[in-house]
C-alpha cells in the first residue's frame, strides 16, 4: 500500500453529481451496503468520481484504505491470487502470491465499466463480496484471503447487456440518463483546467470543504447504530417494493440501510421523508422490474422527483456545497439532481438507447458512419468446426505446450517430465530435490466449445407482422431449448415505424426470451436501415467479447421505404427511395467487408425473382430463404441448417 | 474450509418463510441418498443465506482423525485406503462437511491432483486430495450453478453418481470415495440448466420473493437485528436451532426403518406414469424424500400428506418442457396429486 499522492481532484469540486456523492458517503457509512454501481453516457466523469472519492478516503478518512482497480481484461488468477511460479521454483516450496481481491481488503474496489468484465471474473468478485474472504481453489493451492471492500463501478449502458447480478450485489444504482447541461459542463471544464494548471491552489482552495465533509462521515458513522429504523419506514420501504416489483428481498434491507447512512450523514438520528425517498431512488426504483416492462406506463405513474427536498438536502450537505462565489450554481445542481439516479426506467432498459445509436454516427444530413462500429480490437481464432475456440485459460486441458509461461496455467506432470531426464546433471549428490528450469515448463492449452449468437431483425411492420413476431418468438424459444449443449444465445430486434428497437438483448436464457415484449404492429414504414445498424452493432460487440460465431436473420419482404436520416422526412418520395437504398447499400458493403453471416428469410406471400427481399439478400452476401407460410419450427430447423453450413433443403 | 469462524451465520430456524427450500434441504440432509438440492429463484430471495445456515443446524457426525476424507470410524465400506488398511482407527466428531465450490476452481483443485510441493522437494509421487474429498460425507454447494463450466459440471455429475472419485492426471492414478448431496443454487434468467445436471439433484425448491407485507416488514427486522449483532441475536434462536437439530439427528437414525406400504409406492408410480416422467429417479425420491419426512416428524410410517408434499419437490424439474406451452409446471403437478394421491 503506497502513500497516496498529494494532490487529487477535490471531491467537493465536482460539479453536479450530488445525488452520486452521496451515495459514495453513504457507503462509508455502512458498509454493508457494499458500494455503488454509476451508469451513464461517456465522458461524464463518473471514473474521475470515483477516483476522487477513492482519494478522499485515502487522506481525510482511512489512509489505510486500498484503493485498487480491476482492468477490464483481469483472469481469475489476477483476482484470487495464485501460484507464484518464480519464487515456487526458486525455492521449491509452494509460494503464493495474493490477488487483487485480498489486496482490496479493507478498502476499495474499483471496476471501470462493469460490462466488460468476463463473466468469471465477475463471479469471483461477487463470490467475494458474499463471504468476505477471496477464496483460491487452484493450481495445487487453497487458501482464502480476507477480502472486504466497497465495489465502485461505473457503466455505460450499451447494446451489450451489463451484468446485473454483480451490480445486484451492490445497494446503490445510480443512472446519469442526461449529458450534464452545458453550463455545468462548463464549469466542470474550466475546474479541471484550473486543476491541471495549478493543482495545489485548487485543492487548497478546497481543503476546507473536504475537511468538513470528512467530519460529517465521521459524525455520521458515530451516529449510525443510534439511528432506529422503525415499523413505520420499514412499512413504506416495503410499500414502495411491492409497488414497483423490485424482485428478492435483500434489496429492501439495503434501501433500509440507506435510510439509516442518509440520515446519519444529515446528522439526524430520526429517519425522515427524504431519507426514504433517498432510499427508494437510489435503491429500489432501479431495480423495479414493474416499470421496465410496462414502458407505456404514463407519466404520473412514475415516482415524482423530490425537487423541493433535493434543495434543502443539497444546501444542507455544508461542505458538500458550491462554494457561495460562484453564483447561480446552487440552482443549477439543484436543477440537476432530479436527473441524478430517480429516473423511473431499470438501468437495463435497452429502448431508452435508441437515442444514443444515432449519436455516434455523427448526423447532420450526412450519411451514416459505419464504420465505427468494426473499431476495436478482435481476438484472434483459429477456425475450426462449430467454433472451438482455443484458449490459455478455460475449458478441457487438450494440450500441454511450450510457450511464454506468464498468465498461463502450469501443466505440473509435463513440465516435471520435461526435468525429469536432467536431474542427473543438475542435482548436487544426495539430493532428493527436483530443479525445474524455465525451459522445463510446460503450459495447459484448452478448449471451449464457443456458441453462436442468433440476431433475428423482424419486420413489425404492416399487416403480416403480428404473425411474423410470434413466429420468430417461437423459433427463438426452439433455438433456445438447447442452447446449453452449443453455448448459443439469442437477440430480437424488431423494426417499424421509424426505427428499429432491440427487444431481448443476447441471452441464452429461455425464461428471458419467453418475457420479451409483445410488440403491437403499426402501419407506417419499414426501416429496415436501423435493423440492419443495430444488427451489426451486435455483431461488433459479440466479436470483441471474443464470441465469433453470429448470424443474423432477417425476416422481412426486403421492402424498405424508411430511411435513418434524420432530416429525410422531409423530403420527396423518389428521393427518399433513393436515399434508402443507398444507406442499405453503405451497410451492404460494411456486412461483405466483415463478413457477417446472415441469412434472409422472405416472406412475401408469393414467389418472384424480382423480390426485395432477394435483392437485400445479394447486396448484403446473405443466405436466401423463401418462407411465405413462416412457422415457428421452421423457421428454427433453416437457422440451425445454415449455421451448421449446410444449404438449407426443403 | 467449510464454516468460516470470521463470518457468523444466521440462524436458519429464523428465516422468514421460504417453507418449501427449508424442508427440502433439511429432508436431503435427513437422507443424502435423495441426492441433494437444486435451488432455482431470482437475486435477493436469500438462496445462499439458507444454504449456508443449513450447516450451522446439522448436528457433528464421527471422523477419523486427521483423515482427509472424513471416513466414517465404523464403517467397513466406502472408506479411503488409508483407513481401510488402518487397524483401530482414532475417532472425532466434526461439523457436517460444507464446502463451497468456487466458480474460479479448476479441475485440479477440485478433483484433486499431484502434491507439486512434494514432488519438488522429495522426488516422489503424493495425491493431494481436492473438494470433493473434502466434501465426503457432507454437502458440496455450488452458487450460480447454471454458470458452472462444462468440463467441471460433467465431474460433478460422474461423482455425484457413483460416489466415488477417480483421478487419472498429472502421472497420478487414485480413486476415493466421495459421497456428498449437491445442493446448487441458480437464477433461471441466467441460462438453461442442461437436463442431464438438473435430473441429477433429488429435489428442486422454488424460490420466489416473499410479496406478503408484513412477512417483508419481519425480514428485514430480523435481519438487522442480526446485523447489528450477530451473537445476541443466535443467542435468541438457540432454543429452537438446538430443537431442530434434535429432530434431525433423530431422523437420520430412524429414517431407514419408516415404513412405506404398497398402496403409497403404486400412487408414486402412478403420479410419475401420469405426468409422463422419463426415467426412474423420480419415484426414488419420492420415495425416500417421504420416508425422510415422516421421520422428520417423528412418525414410523409415511402417510399420504407426506406424498403429496414431497411430490412437487421431486418432480418439478423432471417434466418435460413443451417449448411453446405456457402452462405452469406447479399446476400440473397439482391436478395429478388431487387425482391420484388426494382420492
Amino acid at each position: 500500500m503506497s502513500t497516496p499522492a498529494p494532490y487529487y481532484f477535490p471531491l467537493t469540486a465536482f460539479v453536479g453529481y450530488a445525488i452520486a456523492r452521496r451515495v459514495l458517503l453513504c457507503t462509508l457509512v455502512d458498509p454493508a451496503l457494499r458500494g455503488a454501481l454509476l451508469s451513464g453516457p461517456v465522458g461524464t466523469g463518473k471514473s474521475e468520481l470515483m477516483r476522487s472519492f477513492g482519494r478522499f478516503v485515502q487522506h481525510h478518512v482511512d489512509p489505510d484504505a486500498p484503493f485498487v482497480q480491476v482492468p477490464s481484461g483481469v483472469t481469475d488468477d489476477r483476482l484470487l491470487g495464485g501460484l507464484d511460479l518464480d519464487t515456487s521454483l526458486a525455492s521449491g516450496e509452494r509460494r503464493e502470491r495474493r490477488g487483487l481481491l485480498a489486496e482490496a481488503d479493507g478498502g476499495m474496489l474499483f471496476v471501470d465499466d462493469l460490462p466488460l468484465l468476463d463473466e468469471h471474473a465477475i463471479a469471483s468478485i461477487a463470490g467475494a463480496m458474499e463471504l468476505g474472504t477471496a477464496i483460491c481453489e487452484r493450481e495445487g493451492l487453497s487458501v482464502r484471503h480476507r477480502a472486504r471492500f466497497i465495489l465502485l463501478a461505473t457503466a455505460v449502458p450499451s447494446e451489450r447487456e451489463a451484468p446485473f447480478w454483480l451490480a445486484d450485489k451492490v445497494a446503490f444504482l445510480v443512472m446519469q440518463e442526461r449529458r450534464i447541461d452545458a453550463d455545468l459542463a462548463h464549469m466542470m471544464i474550466t475546474r479541471r483546467e484550473r486543476y491541471t494548471h495549478s493543482p495545489a491552489m485548487l485543492v487548497r482552495e478546497y481543503h476546507e470543504r473536504e475537511a468538513a465533509l470528512a467530519a460529517q462521515v465521521a459524525t455520521a458513522r458515530m451516529l449510525y447504530p443510534f439511528v432506529a429504523a422503525g415499523p413505520v419506514v420499514l412499512q413504506q420501504i416495503v410499500e414502495a417494493s411491492a409497488r414497483f416489483g423490485v424482485e428478492g428481498n435483500r434489496a429492501d434491507i439495503l434501501a433500509t440501510k440507506a435510510a439509516r447512512a442518509h440520515a446519519a450523514l444529515r446528522g439526524s438520528r430520526t429517519i425522515e421523508e427524504r431519507d426514504i425517498t433517498f432510499a427508494i431512488a437510489t435503491v429500489l426504483v432501479p431495480r423495479s422490474q414493474a416499470i421496465a416492462a410496462d414502458a407505456e406506463r404514463a407519466p404520473h405513474d412514475r415516482p415524482t422527483p423530490p425537487t423541493p427536498q433535493s434543495e434543502q438536502m443539497a444546501r444542507e450537505e455544508g461542505a458538500g456545497d458550491a462554494p457561495s462565489n460562484e453564483n447561480g450554481e446552487q440552482s443549477e445542481r439543484v436543477q440537476e439532481e432530479p436527473q441524478d439516479g430517480n429516473d423511473g426506467g431499470a438501468s437495463d432498459d435497452p429502448s431508452a438507447d435508441s437515442e444514443r445509436v444515432h449519436d455516434p454516427l455523427g448526423f447532420n444530413g450526412e450519411m451514416p458512419d459505419v464504420e465505427q462500429f468494426m473499431d476495436g480490437p478482435r481476438r484472434s481464432m483459429t477456425s475450426g468446426n462449430r467454433g472451438v475456440r482455443l484458449q490459455w485459460q478455460r475449458g478441457r486441458h487438450t494440450r500441454s505446450v511450450q510457450t511464454d509461461p506468464s498468465g498461463r496455467r502450469i501443466a505440473i506432470g509435463a513440465t516435471l517430465r520435461a526435468a525429469a531426464p536432467h536431474q542427473r546433471t543438475r542435482r548436487r549428490k544426495g539430493e532428493e530435490r527436483i530443479h525445474v528450469r524455465w525451459e522445463d515448463v510446460r503450459v495447459k492449452r484448452f478448449s471451449e466449445r464457443a456458441g453462436t449468437l442468433f440476431i433475428f431483425c423482424v419486420d413489425a411492420s404492416g399487416s403480416m407482422a403480428r404473425n411474423r413476431m410470434r413466429e420468430a418468438k417461437g423459433a427463438v424459444t426452439q433455438l433456445l431449448q438447447e442452447a446449453y449443449v452449443n453455448r448459443d444465445s439469442v437477440a430480437l430486434i424488431a423494426f417499424r415505424g421509424d426505427d428499429a428497437e432491440l427487444l431481448l438483448p443476447p441471452t441464452p436464457s429461455v425464461e428471458r426470451a419467453k418475457r420479451s415484449v409483445d410488440i403491437l404492429p403499426t402501419g407506417g414504414g419499414t426501416p429496415l436501415a436501423a435493423a440492419l445498424m443495430k444488427a451489426l452493432g451486435l455483431v461488433a460487440a459479440a466479436r470483441r467479447s471474443g464470441s465469433e460465431r453470429a448470424l443474423v436473420i432477417i425476416l422481412t419482404d426486403g421492402r424498405a421505404n424508411v430511411p435513418m436520416s434524420e432530416n429525410a422526412a422531409g423530403m420527396i418520395r423518389e428521393i427518399r427511395r433513393q436515399h434508402v437504398q443507398q444507406e442499405i447499400d453503405r451497410i451492404a458493403l460494411v456486412y461483405r467487408r466483415e463478413g457477417v453471416s446472415s441469412l434472409v428469410v422472405d416472406t412475401r406471400q408469393t414467389y418472384g425473382v424480382q423480390s426485395d427481399a432477394v435483392r437485400l439478400a445479394e447486396k448484403i452476401g446473405a443466405r436466401y430463404y423463401f418462407l411465405p407460410r413462416v412457422d415457428a419450427l421452421g423457421l428454427a430447423a433453416v437457422v440451425r441448417a445454415t449455421n451448421a453450413g449446410a444449404s438449407p433443403t426443403r | 474450509m467449510t464454516n468460516d469462524s470470521n463470518i457468523p451465520i444466521y440462524p436458519f430456524v429464523a428465516i422468514v418463510g421460504q417453507e418449501e427450500l427449508k424442508r427440502a434441504l433439511t429432508l436431503a440432509a435427513i437422507e443424502p441418498a435423495i441426492g441433494g438440492v437444486m435451488i432455482m429463484g431470482h437475486r435477493g430471495t436469500g438462496k445462499s443465506t439458507t444454504v449456508r445456515a443449513l450447516a450451522g443446524t446439522m448436528p457433528r457426525i464421527a471422523a477419523v482423525e486427521g483423515c482427509a476424507f472424513n471416513c466414517a470410524p465404523e464403517a467397513t465400506a466406502g472408506l479411503c485406503e488409508r483407513c481401510s488398511d488402518a487397524g483401530k482407527p482414532f475417532a472425532t466428531t466434526i461439523e457436517v462437511p460444507m464446502v463451497d465450490l468456487p466458480l474460479g476452481a479448476t479441475e485440479d483443485r477440485v478433483a484433486g491432483t499431484i502434491d507439486i510441493e512434494h514432488a519438488l522437494m522429495h522426488g516422489a509421487k503424493r495425491f493431494e486430495p481436492g473438494l470433493l474429498a473434502r466434501a465426503n460425507r457432507g454437502f458440496l454447494y455450488v452458487d450460480e450453478v447454471n454458470l458452472l463450466e462444462d468440463h467441471l459440471v460433467d465431474l460433478l455429475l460422474d461423482v455425484a453418481a457413483s460416489g466415488i472419485n477417480v483421478v487419472e492426471r498429472e502421472g497420478i492414478s487414485v480413486r476415493h470415495p466421495a459421497r456428498f448431496a449437491l445442493v446448487g443454487s441458480g437464477n433461471p434468467e441466467e441460462g438453461e440448466l442442461r437436463p442431464q445436471l438438473l435430473d441429477r439433484f433429488g429435489l428442486h425448491a422454488a424460490i420466489e420473493t416473499e410479496h406478503d407485507i408484513e412477512r417483508r416488514v419481519e425480514i428485514i427486522r430480523r435481519r438487522m437485528a442480526f446485523d447489528d449483532n450477530p451473537a445476541a441475536f443466535i443467542r435468541d434462536w438457540q432454543a429452537p436451532t438446538e430443537e431442530l437439530r434434535e429432530r434431525i439427528g433423530s431422523a437420520q437414525r430412524s429414517v431407514r426403518e419408516v415404513r412405506i406400504n404398497d398402496g403409497f409406492l403404486s400412487m408414486i408410480a402412478a403420479l410419475s406414469a401420469a405426468l409422463d416422467i422419463d426415467g426412474h429417479r423420480g419415484e426414488l425420491v419420492m420415495t425416500r424424500a417421504a420416508r425422510a419426512n415422516a421421520a422428520l416428524d417423528g412418525r414410523d410410517a409415511v402417510t399420504a400428506d407426506d406424498v403429496r408434499l414431497v411430490a412437487p419437490m421431486a418432480l418439478r424439474h423432471r417434466l418435460r418442457k413443451d417449448p411453446l406451452e405456457m402452462t405452469d409446471p406447479g399446476s400440473r403437478i397439482a391436478q395429478a396429486v388431487e387425482k391420484i394421491v388426494m382420492e
